[in-house]
């Protein structure tokens, strides 16, 4: 379990090693607080979606899981993508009224890219990621928490790297979005040592 | 002494306090061609960047070379020393405005590049004299007050916690103690704040102990781990200047 939990923050890091969620990860990464407010949610958000998403799709999803009701032959895994995006804009909707009625000031901060959460690509690929390498429940809760705790320590240091780049003279072309790509491909290239542990 | 440490005064140290981890390697090992060539890239790129960008010189250039000497020591064609070099020069320091304004050292980027990209090559570690010349330096530097103790002291006690505990071989000292001196303290990528100072140094060579326990070759562990810690130091100072907000107006 701790191997799988290293192994999701860091090695199998989300943005890092497979690069999902960029958009967001570039886009909310300019001040510390922001990123952190961020990272949070994605972590609450993965933490729920990956187990819930576990449950439907054995449960409900796969082959044979309605023969209890006397209809083996009811394969319903093509609903996986649907039903899996359904989970996860249920749940960011919560969270969004809990962040709006509890701490309206990021929910300000984040604008936009709370709701976008939904679409984030990192939510989804770790619940197909889930499917797709068999997890058992307690291994889906983990992974969950796993990689979205890697993920937020991910934004939330490129976001710390930011503030101090405040006083680098980049040259014109590469301002802005330019450099933050460079920095998150060297940010890549040193978790890439995790994956030789 | 305020007055007299300027960023040319401080680079201009920084590639003097080299010269006993040069000769302790040139006494082990002869001369190295890595370092030659490494030395003209890095000088290449900073004429191109001075005359491109108005970005001023920096002796600091040499920390680069030396580490690529001491770090990728294998048999690397001269191109690949170049290639390796150049990333390192331009991608993490000059494009972010030199020395003084990168967030990330050069001298582990180049080494990192090479093990990324030229796999199959087996890099030495750097020998135990090494070590020597660098304990030398490290004294002088402190002295001098050019790289922080806490970031030492960190590194080595967490490092004597390592080596007793059978986690850390003998043979790695060199490179740490280098490493420790020339890439971890950094006055430039290092972590700036008192608190962030002692957890970035313990992270580094924390770290370094990870990577060499589970069977990294000693170049690349050592790189690695200060490449990671440097990636962390920026958080490491924003979470301690936290902590001392929290505590003065909670105390």
């Amino acid at each position: 379990m701790t191997d799988l939990l290293f192994k999701s923050i860091f090695a199998d890091n989300l943005v890092l090693s497979f690069f999902l969620g960029v958009c967001t990860f570039l886009a909310v990464s300019k001040r510390v607080d922001t990123a952190l407010g961020l990272g949070l949610a994605m972590v609450a958000v993965q933490t729920v979606t990956v187990p819930v998403n576990y449950l439907i799709h054995t449960h409900l999803l796969s082959d044979g899981s309605w023969a209890w009701l006397g209809l083996p032959d009811v394969d319903l895994r093509f609903l996986k993508l649907i039903v899996f995006i359904g989970v996860i804009a249920a749940m960011v909707q919560i969270l969004e009224m809990i962040l709006d009625r509890f701490v309206p000031r990021l929910f300000r901060a984040l604008g936009i890219y709370l709701p976008l959460i939904t679409v984030n690509c990192a939510i989804l690929a770790g619940s197909l990621f889930m499917a797709e390498r068999g997890y058992v429940f307690s291994e889906s809760l983990i992974f969950g928490v796993g990689s979205g705790i890697g993920w937020a320590l991910a934004v939330v240091a490129l976001a710390a790297i930011r503030e101090r780049l405040r006083y680098a003279i980049v040259p014109d072309g590469l301002r802005g979005l330019g450099i933050t790509f460079i920095v998150t491909g060297l940010m890549s290239m040193g978790f890439s040592a995790f994956g030789g542990l | 002494m305020q007055g007299l440490w300027s960023r040319h005064s401080v680079a201009f140290v920084l590639a003097a306090m080299l010269l006993p981890v040069v000769v302790a390697d040139f006494l082990s090992r002869g001369l190295s061609l890595h370092l030659l060539v490494a030395l003209a890239t890095v000088a290449f790129w900073q004429t191109v960047f001075r005359v491109k960008q108005g970005i001023p010189f920096t002796a600091s250039g040499a920390v680069i070379a030396v580490s690529f000497m001491l770090f990728a020591a294998g048999e690397l064609a001269l191109w690949q020393i170049a290639l390796s070099v150049t990333f390192g020069v331009v991608l993490t320091e000059l494009l972010f405005g030199g020395w003084g304004r990168n967030f990330l050292s050069a001298a582990v980027a180049a080494p990192a590049f090479a093990y990324l990209s030229f796999p199959d090559i087996v890099h030495p570690a750097p020998v135990l004299l090494v070590a020597l010349g660098a304990g030398l330096s490290g004294i002088l530097l402190l002295a001098l007050g050019l790289i922080a103790w806490r970031i030492l002291f960190a590194a080595g006690l967490t490092t004597a916690v390592l080596f007793l505990a059978g986690l850390v071989p003998q043979e790695a000292l060199g490179a740490l103690l280098f490493a420790a001196v020339f890439l971890l303290g950094d006055p430039v990528a290092a972590a700036s704040t008192h608190l962030g100072r002692l957890v970035y140094g313990a992270l580094g060579a924390g770290l370094a102990g990870l990577f060499l326990a589970s069977g990294f070759a000693v170049p690349q562990a050592t790189i690695y781990a200060v490449f990671l810690a440097q990636i962390f130091a920026p958080l490491l100072d924003q979470a301690a200047t936290s902590v001392h907000i929290y505590r003065r107006s909670n105390g």
